[in-house]
């Protein structure tokens, strides 16, 4: 029971830190109708300035918080960048472009990664507020990988919530639909745009950097993360919040129950669980047909 | 108040639309017709900043709307529709005049403002569209014609000076043809909103406009009065002359 009780706690931490990338991903393409291979770049960029960030400042006295900020708030300012001057000139024209545009973004930054902090593995510490483990009745569990299920509720309720209530979320979800009418209708849509991509971004920041204590930092994690995004959205479907989030969270749930009962292929669970989606409902769980 | 001056648009060494020039006065019902491939859609995406023209310049209030992006077009009081249906097909008829709403007053970055009830704002416009008892279906499951309806709520949310329409009555059938004629006409004197639109059907043009302009190979032949556009010898040629269709 303890043990199947941490199990669950790991992959429900796993989903939801899971999701922060995967809805962002997901975002972007229902808005601006790219998909964003450089996502899980953004997502590495992220650990490795929150690394730099409490490596000059520290990690205690709110110091791992003002790195995660940082993270956020540098990959929002990037992708603004790309975005604009970049990015905007590709809208339009055959989608080979923009994958291609996004995959240079992977390779370049990539590089710029290895070039600046080398090739080793590097890590973080807990923060000190969350170090420890929390005892929960059934077993002890780490307080940090509590604390990233939290942050995935709530951001998952924020979104929601900014989806739902706000003028923001009507523009954004009505540009998911038809981006000529809301221009039609006096939105600026490019900017829209602009603002979707970044805001996709620093939620891959920040989850990066949230991941950085839980995780290494290391060359690589930008693809796997990616691969695992893309499963989680083809799941779920393209383009739907809540797609993502049960993608991230079933994804989450399958990998430690894979661990636990065929460790060596706890990978190919979560492939058989796409190839069942693509073959029965191949737009995903909750995505909608196309045309639809 | 709407002036077109000598507009031109070529695309790779087709001219679609040469030298146009018109003006929409206050309060006008403009029909702007002409055979297929006349350049009447070209004309419209021009005004609206869609298209870039090459030459020439669209002014409105005597203010240059050239060179200005679609969505600032439509800030300064210049409403459009496409000639296909374009509404938000997953949303609620209700939440479709919402966003309209939200697009008018500018304020769409401000995040922290909640969505406003205007349930008023949204009731009037949804009466004046006769589309009150289907504020809570989802647009994509109404008829084409009250389809074409909430696409004239959603225009008239920017309470626009000159309402551009493209084909309104296309693909519609005899009744919601007529229909909708009628709702465009009271809707236009109700509100005082000056009128642009184009359209094949020559009933209807005839029928409603007090100003039409004719469109040849992307030449204005002719802007005028009804019975004046009639009697025009160049216009007869044109659509007498030889087969239009």
């Amino acid at each position: 029971m303890m043990y199947a009780t941490i199990q669950f706690l790991n992959g429900l931490s796993y989903g939801l830190s899971l999701f922060l990338v995967a809805a962002g991903l997901s975002i972007i393409f229902g808005v601006l109708r790219v998909l964003n291979f450089a996502h899980g770049t953004f997502y590495m960029l992220g650990g490795y300035i929150a690394y730099e960030a409490v490596s000059h400042i520290g990690l205690s006295d709110g110091g791992f918080w003002i790195a995660v900020a940082l993270s956020g708030l540098v990959l929002a300012v990037l992708a603004a960048i790309i975005e604009r001057l970049m990015l905007r000139k590709l809208y339009g024209r055959d989608e080979v472009y923009q994958l291609l545009f996004t995959f240079a973004l992977v390779l370049l930054f990539s590089d710029v990664i290895r070039g600046l902090w080398g090739t080793q593995v590097l890590s973080i510490s807990f923060p000190p507020e969350l170090s420890g483990a929390q005892d929960l009745g059934l077993a002890y569990y780490p307080r940090y990988r509590l604390f990233l299920c939290l942050v995935g509720i709530v951001v998952a309720i924020g979104v929601w919530f900014v989806f739902q209530r706000t003028r923001w979320g009507r523009i954004i979800r009505a540009a998911t639909q038809d981006r000529e009418i809301l221009g039609a209708l006096g939105i600026n849509v490019p900017l829209v745009y602009l603002v979707v991509f970044s805001a996709g971004a620093a939620l891959a920041g920040i989850g990066g950097a949230l991941a950085a204590p839980a995780l290494a930092l290391k060359p690589g994690m930008d693809t796997e993360i990616i691969v695992e995004c893309f499963i989680v959205v083809i799941i779920g479907g393209l383009g739907s919040l809540w797609g993502a989030f049960i993608g991230a969270i079933l994804i989450g749930q399958l990998r430690s129950i894979g661990l636990y009962f065929v460790p060596e292929w706890e990978i190919v669970l979560v492939y058989l669980l796409m190839i069942a989606v693509l073959a029965f409902r191949p737009w995903g769980l909750l995505g909608k047909r196309e045309g639809e | 108040m709407l002036e077109i001056k000598g507009l031109t648009k070529t695309f790779s060494g087709f001219t679609a639309v040469d030298n146009a020039s018109l003006i929409v006065k206050k309060g006008d019902i403009h029909g702007v017709i002409g055979p297929n491939g006349a350049g009447k859609s070209t004309l419209f995406n021009l005004i609206t900043g869609h298209l870039i023209a090459d030459t020439g310049e669209v002014r409105l209030h005597d203010k240059r709307l050239t060179g200005l992006a679609p969505h600032a077009v439509v800030r300064r009081g210049l409403g459009r529709s496409f000639q296909r249906i374009s509404v938000f097909p997953r949303m609620t008829v209700w939440e479709n005049v919402q966003i309209a709403l939200v697009a008018k007053d500018q304020q769409e970055f401000c995040f922290w403002k909640p969505l406003v009830s205007q349930n008023e704002q949204i009731a009037r416009l949804l009466e004046t569209v006769r589309l009150e008892d289907e504020a809570q279906v989802v647009a994509g499951e109404l008829s084409y014609g009250r389809q074409k309806q909430l696409e004239l709520a959603l225009a008239l949310a920017g309470e626009p000076h000159v309402l551009l329409l493209d084909e309104p009555t296309a693909g519609m059938s005899p009744r919601e043809t007529e229909d909708s004629i009628l709702l465009i006409t009271r809707i236009v004197k109700d509100r005082g909103v000056t009128l642009l639109f184009t359209e094949h059907d020559m009933n209807m043009v005839f029928g409603i406009a007090n100003r039409i302009t004719v469109l040849h190979h992307g030449a204005v032949i002719a802007s005028d009065s009804p019975d004046a556009v009639r009697e025009n010898s160049s216009v007869q040629e044109v659509y007498l002359g030889r087969p239009t269709h």
